[in-house]
């Protein structure tokens, strides 16, 4: 019995305890005729088949995250970059950098976790592809017109249809989230590099090298920012967009 | 009109099996019921997933019954499909209809 209650516990980690409970029930049922290894094995397969896309969403989004924020940067602030947006509009590209990176991150955790036919992930990839088309396409008019009549219509559809209302939430508590870790975590590094480099105050590139730690200091920066923007989504998803049709007493049952 | 929505094989079989045990459709008489009638038992994992994928897409719906001491007073949790899960089904079962017609391959040679 006490080994039934862990097992519930390790599932109750994936999925609401309801469930839980349920599954290791099914599986205490049958232990008397499959035995206790029999029983593990199958706790172990349950785990692994609720679990295996939460590591893997995370890593894939943190890849693609970065790679879309240091593409997007590059683009809006790179000395190499060849449409600089002029300087008085470099403040409002870098937000626009900042909400292609979220809606990146949000779109692939979105699309591994729930599938890409899922409504935040098509949403999110519909925010990353217009910001990744303003901040690279800028200085072509025809492509900036499109991309605001795009924005009009997607704001348009979000409004009619009630998901894509509330996946438009999640998106928006998503990026609140990002921006806030990100801010906090970026703090915290600061206080950091002046911690160990105190008379320069921020590391450049021989600070870098000297003491590797920094570095690991940054890492951790994308990381307690692309886990608040992962936990967010995930959060708000089960809240908002899961169908609740789990009723809890017999009596909600209906004739089909 | 909506379409109905895709269903997968082993989807097809678990929405099978849960109208097959009528009222009393749960883990264990799902996973009997499927090894019963096709000679293969599903993962514990596979079964579970596929159930809740299939109750996020609103195919199936579930409640929680009366918890027995056999397995340690935890409830069970019952499955039906709802009218979308029904629908789903048919349009599956007469696409594979169509697709048999006029093979007799259930009868004869390959029987």
């Amino acid at each position: 019995m006490h080994s039934a209650l862990i097992a519930e516990w390790m599932i109750g980690r994936f999925t609401d305890q309801e469930r839980a409970a349920s599954i290791v029930g099914d599986l205490v049922e049958l232990e008397p005729r499959k035995g206790i290894m029999w029983f593990w094995f199958s706790i172990a397969r349950v785990v692994f088949s609720l679990a295996w896309r939460r590591p893997l969403a995370f890593i894939a989004a943190f890849y693609a995250g970065n790679l879309a924020f240091w593409a997007l940067t590059l683009a809006v602030s790179g000395e190499h970059a060849p449409h600089r947006p002029p300087d008085q509009w470099e403040p409002v590209f870098r937000l626009f950098s900042g909400v292609g990176f979220v809606a990146c991150v949000a779109c692939i955790n979105a699309a591994i976790r729930y599938g890409p036919r899922d409504r935040l992930a098509r949403l999110a990839l519909a925010v990353t592809g217009s910001v990744a088309a303003v901040v690279y396409y800028w200085w072509q008019p025809i492509i900036l017109m499109v991309c605001i009549a795009l924005f009009f219509s997607l704001a348009w559809v979000t409004a009619m249809s009630s998901e894509y209302l509330k996946a438009a939430l999640v998106l928006l508590v998503a990026t609140a989230a990002g921006f806030g870790a990100a801010v906090l975590s970026m703090y915290l590094d600061m206080r950091y590099q002046q911690f160990v480099c105190p008379p320069r105050g921020l590391a450049g590139t021989q600070e870098f090298q000297e003491h590797p730690s920094l570095l690991w200091m940054a890492f951790c920066v994308w990381l307690i920012t692309v886990w608040a923007i992962t936990t967010a989504c995930s959060r708000m998803h089960h809240r908002l967009m899961r169908n609740r049709q789990l009723d809890l007493t017999t009596e909600g049952r209906q004739s089909v | 009109m909506t379409q109905p929505a895709s269903l997968g094989e082993f989807e097809q079989i678990v929405l099978l099996a849960i109208l097959r045990l009528g009222d009393g459709a749960y883990g264990v008489t799902i996973r009997s019921e499927i090894a019963a009638c096709t000679g293969r038992e599903p993962a514990p994992g596979a079964l579970y997933t596929t159930l809740d994928r299939m109750e996020e897409k609103g195919i199936v719906r579930s409640w929680l019954g009366e918890a027995t001491p056999q397995r340690g007073g935890r409830a069970k949790r019952y499955f039906a499909l709802t009218k979308a899960g029904r629908a789903a089904l048919v349009s599956a079962q007469r696409a594979y209809q169509s697709l048999l017609a006029g093979l007799d391959l259930l009868g004869g040679a390959n029987a």
